[in-house]
């Protein structure tokens, strides 16, 4: 066949990315891990897991590591329902549906630091929400007292990031075949069924990949507490990125790459248990 | 009647949703024709000589929040324009660093994503799995062999320590292989047949209908580099070679007067590209060929 000729050029196509990968990401990544073993970059002695030991240890990498899962865990599931329930809804109307979702997906594209000042004149202590709760009833000294800046996060990152899951989930369910649902309705089964028998059940792939993505997308926040806090925000807010931010500026690569690979092994693992886990609820429906 | 009911309920949240979504967008925009008195005026909460009348005048603590400029002015943009070579030369250094990204990822990835698809070797799908990994991986984990590299090669503190990896990220390759495993094999076979060579059957047959998919990640592409801050933080080190994404920050404390001006400036460009791709996203993108 004239196959066999051709993978050349097929190698061809494929080179420039490949080197790009290995030289940029995979190569250097398994090159740091010796970074991770030895004291600093001066002596370079080897001094085994001591540094992972360190980190581990390390009240600061611990914060980080604790308000990182907080977050992930607060504005992942909000994140994955809101954008579900918003490409249903979508998905039932008639008209005027393209402009709808063209308004809905404007925030993804819009910079976080040109609506910086919006979120500080919305949040800030003398921010119009603590008006509104003082007006409301609320104590002065409750509200000085609650600062919420967690909250507050999730709600400006829901705010950028939701729409990333509606355009993900669109086509998952324009993709389920309608004769489905008239199946469904011909068994008897109402609205509840139908959304829980044949809409999860069949977007259960696209679910699993938009679960990943947002899981990666979680981290990108960074950018939100960047533009609002700078990059040493107070201890309630301290992220592993700004962990990871703070080792870069002082240079101190031991850190920085025991650090990775930990989070590396963590977020690994968990993709790995949601993997298997998404393989065995699709395989219990077919 | 029932079905009534639900159809308000879904106009209800959507209208919700489309108006919080806005809504930010629409304040900034009003807000940079007040005049920057104005501004200092409602929203700083440092009592000082400028704003002190103001101060006495409202008996001012909250913010007095506000969509419609007491009066209309383009006085922000004029300061931009006169004074502001600084947000000029960032918005440049944005472009400078988003150019050669785009071109590159949109050259780069299709053609590695239809090797993955037409070849076959032992080890491919082991390789895929590998840009997989990276993927999914946050940005702060593979800024650590970014910036190896960038220390190999000696470009760190430039613009190529960001560039060069980012053109390489693997999501755009994701993307475009799953739009082409929905893609019938036969269109090609058929060309193959009629004596069309590979090289034909991709330019003439697989890449224009891969346009779409393309240009929606075209556009999320341009939102997350035009929003470039993390690597921008980490890699460059004077303030004046910043982009204008990591910069807005500032300007909020040290020229709260005309940051509105500025942040409608910074937003047209990605306005623009929004509104020649938005078709193309709003369609979604295609990941319905999955298979585990």
């Amino acid at each position: 066949m004239k196959r066999g000729k051709s993978t050349y050029l097929y190698w061809i196509f494929l080179l420039p990315s490949l080197a790009g990968v290995m030289l940029f990401y995979c190569i250097p990544f398994l090159y740091s891990f010796y970074y991770a073993l030895i004291d600093n970059l001066g002596s370079r002695n080897f001094v085994g897991f001591r540094n992972f030991e360190a980190a581990l240890k390390n009240d600061l990498f611990l914060r980080a590591a604790g308000n990182t899962l907080v977050f992930i865990g607060i504005a992942v599931p909000l994140g994955m329902v809101i954008a579900l329930l918003l490409s249903i809804c979508l998905q039932k109307m008639e008209r005027g549906r393209m402009a709808v979702t063209i308004t809905i997906l404007l925030p993804l594209i819009i910079p976080s630091g040109t609506i910086v000042y919006f979120w500080k004149v919305l949040f800030e202590n003398n921010g119009l929400v603590n008006e509104l709760l003082l007006k409301a009833g609320v104590s002065y000294e409750w509200i000085i007292g609650h600062e919420w800046k967690m909250g507050i996060l999730v709600l400006i990152f829901l705010w950028k990031n939701v729409s990333y899951n509606v355009v993900l989930f669109w086509s998952g369910l324009n993709w389920i075949p309608k004769n489905y649902y008239e199946l469904m309705e011909m068994e008897g089964g109402g609205a509840f069924s139908k959304f829980f028998r044949v809409t999860l059940v069949y977007l259960s792939p696209t679910t699993f990949v938009v679960l990943l993505m947002s899981i990666v997308n979680s981290f990108r926040v960074f950018k939100e507490v960047y533009i609002l806090y700078g990059g040493y925000p107070s201890t309630e807010i301290y992220m592993l990125q700004h962990y990871m931010n703070n080792q870069f500026l002082s240079l101190s690569m031991q850190k920085l790459a025991s650090a990775a690979y930990i989070m590396f092994l963590v977020i690994g693992i968990v993709l790995w248990i949601l993997y298997r886990t998404q393989k065995k609820l699709t395989d219990s429906f077919q | 009647m029932k079905r009534k009911v639900m159809k308000g309920f879904i106009i209800l949240i959507v209208a919700l949703a489309a108006f919080i979504a806005v809504f930010p967008i629409f304040f900034t925009l009003m807000n940079s024709f007040m005049s920057e008195q104005e501004i200092l005026d409602r929203y700083t909460k440092e009592i000082t000589e400028s704003n002190a009348a103001d101060f006495v005048a409202n008996g001012l603590h909250y913010v007095r929040f506000g969509l419609f400029p007491e009066k209309f002015t383009l006085g922000q943009y004029h300061k931009l324009l006169t004074t502001g070579p600084e947000y000029f030369r960032m918005f440049w250094n944005s472009v400078l660093l988003i150019v050669p990204i785009l071109l590159g990822q949109c050259l780069i990835a299709p053609l590695a994503a239809y090797a993955f698809e037409e070849m076959r070797f032992k080890g491919k799908e082991v390789i895929y799995f590998t840009y997989l990994i990276v993927m999914l991986m946050p940005t702060q984990i593979l800024l650590v062999p970014n910036f190896i590299v960038a220390d190999w090669l000696g470009i760190r503190d430039s613009y190529l320590a960001i560039i060069l990896p980012a053109m390489f990220h693997p999501l755009g390759v994701f993307l475009v292989r799953q739009q082409l495993k929905a893609f019938p094999k036969e269109c090609g076979e058929a060309a193959r047949i009629d004596g069309a060579d590979e090289w034909n059957v991709y330019t003439k047959i697989v890449r224009p209908n891969l346009n779409s998919v393309v240009a929606a990640f075209f556009v999320l592409l341009f939102a997350d580099n035009w929003n470039i801050i993390d690597q921008a933080v980490v890699f460059i080190d004077s303030t004046y070679r910043m982009p204008l994404s990591v910069f807005l920050g500032n300007v909020v404390s040290q020229a709260p007067g005309i940051f509105f001006a500025v942040s409608v400036f910074y937003m047209i460009p990605a306005l623009l590209v929004f509104a020649f791709g938005q078709d193309y996203l709003a369609q979604g993108i295609d990941l319905s060929s999955l298979k585990y």
